[in-house]
């Protein structure tokens, strides 16, 4: 087993999503398999985010297509990512992983100074349950001539 | 004290020079080597260690006699030897610490603390080796100088602080300084602001600062009482160990009163007052059992309280909070929970479970505020600070990189609503963040500007080596972006004591990342970095997990296509010298070369004296050789006992003349085996720092040379000697 493509884009390189987007602030969760096969224990999760302000929640199909956009509620969007190399999603400007292992991504278009994760599986079984205060990354993006927030993290679900 | 402070020095020892490309393929033709000295050869004497059925030649014994001249002049024939050397290299060594010397932010100051109405903060300017420490009141004033570690080096070749710490009522000043890298203190008090000395000790009462002995002399642990006028300090047993504590009235000339005498040779005394300052808190613990008393901090003279008699195996923490007690342990909890006591009933049948990691995550530390708890500890492999909101929900801080370094800082203030943490990583500098605990709002205080590097030229990797077992080795790799196809690795590792290798921000490490070798840490089993069945893993009779670990790293990163075959360099210190030390002994074909700091290669002769630094105390870390079991284990792996008739890696060992973690014997000793019994040929040098100690030289300019010195040997070695 190859692990190599368990790799997160550098925080330095995690630069905004493209210009089209208008570089807005978003948050970026990808939600690996604890199991060292990277086999995910439930079929579908049902993701929510939250904070004072702005929530959203994404019902993902862990056999979903991959990267193929996911409807979500709430100002979010989410795809799988079928650890091919494959799709131009991610903060990271290009492909996601490698490592053939699936991963559920949710791109949340908010950027709250902290926010709570809770992901339950296909019987409605609490998963996950985080509360998180991110340190958001600044960078000035010359082409899209302002400065935009952006955060991505890679969280585990059990296996 | 453990052999583990060395994981800074040992990081603080990388680097390299130009652009030129290589010119020779590493690993079918060696580097050139000097012919200018021949390597010195010590005598052998017919020394043998007998136990448990077995006979161990100990041929270099004689070495650790300080006092015997051969010592010395052995050790100064290897320093003339290696110096040789290096001069062969003398250019990129230059180069290099030019390199370095071109990234020290030369004139830098802390981001202010507030604490009793003063906002205090160090400062380094351009050609000082040292910080100064400065506090300006909060209601206006010039700045004051606390101390002024420039000042206080001044005559001496080594300087470091132990402890530090301001009087409750901030108008004294007490800390403890050590100005030969040995590690025994004495102890001095000024009045602020005038920084006046009022007080200085030297040791237990009729102990002479100028006694080169242990026995008597000052241990780093310092607190105030209340009153501002009775410090608490620790004093060392004949093996170093912390293992009394005293009490001194600084106003007053009597002598200092014994409080506390701790017999069992594997505990260690520490002390400090509570962040509510209504507490004193002393802990007497080993590796693996904890005991902890406590003392009103307004009664000073009054009799300390039990919080719970050790019981083997029982590790536990106390963090006063006004009435109440938190209490960190692994009682019933192997990777560490939270119980509630008080404390007026603060014992183990009064202490109520309250909070438990996450899956996957462990605790490891709790810091008590009037509103707030903080923990932290690791989750996934990485550093984790949580706070605990009113429900009792954990509330995570989360950061983006994939392998980074994130700890506590300095908030002294028990009625803080805002607590300090510092960050880094491989391509984020040093940042000083403030988290706001009602808010949950993290702000950016400070990131340091490192001269001349552009974050966007490297990138990280963390990778996961599958061990037979089904462990999974994490691995972090930072590499030159321009990096193609497989390239030539510096792999460290340390994998001890349960300490966490984390990837910080390195700039000594820029060189040879620019130079296009890529940077790497196996996170290896011994080390806490998965919590502490990752530590027990890796230790006791398991320790050689640790060596396999790191031998599976290696080749994992030829495997996985990072590193080029035969263009490993490796590098440890301390027990991470054991680390490195093991490996190229069962695996001499697998690396192309190896730094070795201050190394604990000398297992069983050290273990089995009592009267060394470290040795009763680290019983629980690496066995009693005195014990069957626990020799049968540590005889296979101990790197001097195991010296081979092989070819081993080109390598550079380093040791510190007044070390008293890892006796400057060790070391020698290895080497001197090493050029009598292995087989001749690969480059083996040694180089005593004869003015100090564990952590090589202590001024920041000093220390580029280090490093300078260690990255132009793996450079050369790597083929990269432009």
């Amino acid at each position: 087993m190859n692990r190599l493509a368990l790799v997160l884009p550098l925080a330095a390189l995690a630069a905004c999503k493209p210009c089209e987007d208008d570089c807005r602030e978003f948050i970026e969760l990808s939600f690996a398999s604890t199991a060292t096969d990277g086999m995910f224990a439930s079929t579908r999760y049902e993701i929510a985010l939250s904070s004072p302000n702005a929530s959203a929640t994404c019902t993902i199909e862990v056999d979903a297509a991959p990267f193929e956009d996911i409807e979500c509620d709430g100002d979010a969007v989410a795809h799988v990512d079928d650890g091919s190399g494959g799709g131009s999603s991610g903060t990271s400007g290009g492909g996601g992983s490698s490592d053939g292992h699936r991963r559920l991504v949710v791109q949340w278009f908010a950027a709250p100074d902290s926010f709570s994760v809770v992901a339950r599986d296909a019987a409605a079984t609490l998963v996950l349950d985080n509360d998180l205060t991110p340190a958001y990354q600044e960078q000035q993006i010359t082409a899209c001539d302002g400065q935009c927030r952006s955060f991505s993290r890679e969280m585990q679900l059990p296996g | 004290m453990t052999r583990a402070a060395s994981i800074v020095a040992l990081l603080c020892a990388l680097a390299s020079a130009c652009q030129r490309p290589v010119t020779r393929e590493p690993g079918v033709e060696r580097p050139r080597e000097p012919t200018a000295l021949r390597p010195p050869l010590a005598p052998r004497e017919d020394t043998v260690v007998a136990l448990h059925g077995r006979t161990l030649a100990d041929p270099y014994a004689w070495l650790r006699e300080r006092d015997d001249p051969r010592t010395r002049r052995y050790l100064e024939q290897e320093n003339a030897y290696a110096e040789s050397w290096l001069r062969r290299v003398s250019s990129l060594r230059a180069r290099v610490r030019e390199e370095l010397r071109a990234r020290v932010i030369e004139d830098d100051a802390s981001v202010p603390v507030e604490h009793g109405g003063f906002a205090y903060f160090d400062r380094i300017a351009r050609g000082q080796q040292y910080p100064v420490y400065l506090r300006r009141a909060l209601a206006g004033g010039d700045e004051q100088i606390v101390l002024d570690c420039n000042v206080r080096a001044r005559g001496h070749g080594h300087f470091s602080l132990g402890a530090m710490t301001i009087s409750p009522d901030h108008t004294r000043l007490a800390w403890s300084e050590d100005v030969s890298g040995a590690e025994r203190y004495r102890v001095l008090v000024a009045e602020l602001p005038s920084g006046t000395v009022v007080a200085q000790l030297d040791g237990e009462p009729g102990h002479s600062r100028d006694d080169d002995e242990h026995a008597g002399a000052i241990g780093e642990s310092l607190a105030w009482a209340a009153d501002s006028r009775t410090l608490f300090f620790t004093t060392l047993d004949e093996a170093h160990r912390e293992w009394r504590l005293w009490r001194v009235d600084t106003r007053s000339r009597a002598d200092a009163t014994l409080v506390f005498e701790e017999p069992d040779p594997q505990h260690a005394v520490e002390v400090h007052r509570s962040r509510d300052d209504r507490t004193m808190v002393m802990s007497s613990n080993s590796q693996i059992t904890s005991e902890v008393r406590l003392l009103r901090a307004d009664d000073p003279t009054g009799t300390w309280q039990v919080v719970e008699p050790r019981h083997t195996g029982l590790e536990y923490e106390v963090e006063p909070r006004g009435d109440a007690l938190l209490v960190l342990t692994n009682d019933g909890a192997p990777e560490f929970m939270l119980a509630r006591a008080s404390m007026a009933l603060p014992g183990r049948r009064h202490w109520r479970p309250w909070l438990r990691p996450p899956a996957g995550g462990s605790f490891s530390g709790v810091e008590a505020f009037a509103e707030h708890v903080v923990v932290s500890g690791r989750s996934e492999g990485l550093p984790q600070v949580w706070t605990v909101d009113a429900r009792g929900q954990l509330h995570a801080i989360a950061w983006p990189d994939a392998a980074y370094a994130a700890h506590l800082g300095d908030t002294p203030e028990f009625a803080a609503k805002r607590l300090r943490l510092h960050y880094s990583s491989p391509v984020v500098p040093d940042s000083v963040y403030d988290y706001d605990l009602v808010e949950h709002r993290l702000e950016l205080r400070d990131r340091d500007e490192v001269p001349q590097f552009d974050p966007s030229r490297y990138r990280v990797l963390r990778l996961h080596a599958p061990a037979d077992d089904g462990a999974e080795i994490p691995i972090t790799v930072v590499l030159p972006v321009s990096a193609a196809g497989q390239v030539p690795v510096l792999l460290h590792g340390y994998g001890a004591y349960g300490v966490s290798y984390d990837a910080e921000f390195e700039a000594q490490a820029l060189p040879l990342l620019d130079r296009g070798v890529a940077i790497a840490i196996a996170h290896v089993r011994g080390g806490g970095e998965l919590g502490r069945a990752w530590y027990d893993a890796g230790k006791l009779g398991h320790k050689q997990q640790s060596f396999d670990d790191f031998v599976l790293a290696a080749e994992f990163l030829v495997r996985s296509g990072v590193a080029a075959p035969g263009r490993i360099a490796i590098e440890g210190a301390s027990a991470g010298g054991l680390l490195v030390g093991a490996v190229v002994t069962q695996r001499p074909d697998l690396f192309r070369a190896a730094v070795v700091g201050v190394p604990f290669v000398d297992v069983i002769n050290t273990m089995r004296d009592a009267s060394l630094p470290l040795t009763a105390g680290e019983w629980d870390e690496w066995g009693d050789p005195r014990r069957a079991a626990d020799f049968a284990t540590m005889v296979r792996y101990s790197p001097y006992d195991n010296v081979r008739a092989q070819r081993y890696p080109d390598m550079l060992v380093l040791a510190g003349w007044n070390d008293p973690r890892v006796g400057y014997w060790e070391p020698a000793k290895w080497v001197a085996r090493l050029r009598a019994e292995a087989e001749p040929g690969p480059l083996l040098l040694l180089r005593t720092d004869m003015g100090s100690g564990h952590g090589g030289a202590s001024g920041r300019y000093d220390a580029l040379d280090e490093q300078a010195v260690a990255a132009a040997f793996v450079l050369d070695r790597l083929g990269l000697d432009q």
